[in-house]
């Protein structure tokens, strides 16, 4: 992986982060303020959620060239 | 008779504008991949300074304040990137010749005192 490839990874990955975490804040205030009579709850809860996700894409973007996929192929008897 | 029918119109209120957001962060694909979250970021650092320019600006006419005008931030030229990785090499290009420096400089203190002794 080049510098340049590594640096626009990490780019992906701040951007992403921050709107994962801003997105759940968002979602979980909605949220807490409607159904859930104001509590912290729903917040917190949203915002993990978002970190959770943009870590998730951030480990996967970062072990993706190094990952090998391969598929079971069944045994054919002749 | 008034109240459950306002305890579901509240409800249906509440619903709908919770499942507004929802449908707006699943049209946005705002949870979705890292590209297209890089993008609605891209978005939304286009929209959002004019909308809020624009907004600024109604207020003022609306009503008669005036905002004072900021001046433009400082736009530096510093690329921490390449600045940094250029430090990290030369630390620890000083950090490998550290021990033969010291020998060196050592021994040329030593034949300064030497010198100045006898």
């Amino acid at each position: 992986m080049s510098e340049s490839e590594l640096g626009r990874k990490w780019d992906r990955c701040l951007a992403d982060t921050v709107v994962k975490i801003g997105t759940g804040f968002g979602l979980g205030l909605v949220f807490s303020l409607t159904f859930f009579k104001r509590r912290m709850w729903p917040i917190a809860f949203g915002s993990g959620m978002g970190l959770g996700m943009a870590l998730s894409n951030c480990q996967h973007d970062f072990q993706a060239p190094y990952l090998l996929h391969g598929k079971y192929v069944k045994e054919q008897k002749q | 008779m008034v109240s459950p029918v306002w305890s579901m119109m509240r409800f249906l209120i509440k619903g709908s504008v919770a499942g507004g957001v929802v449908y707006l962060v699943y049209d946005q694909e705002l949870l979705g991949s890292s590209n297209k979250s890089q993008a609605a970021l891209q978005r939304a650092e286009e929209v959002v300074p004019p909308a809020m320019y624009q907004f600024s600006q109604y207020v003022c006419e609306q009503t008669g304040l005036k905002i004072p005008q900021l001046p433009a931030p400082p736009k530096f030229n510093f690329h921490i990137r390449e600045s940094w990785n250029s430090g990290i090499m030369t630390v620890m290009s000083a950090l490998s010749v550290a021990p033969s420096k010291a020998c060196e400089y050592t021994k040329e203190g030593w034949e300064y005192l030497k010198e100045r002794i006898k």
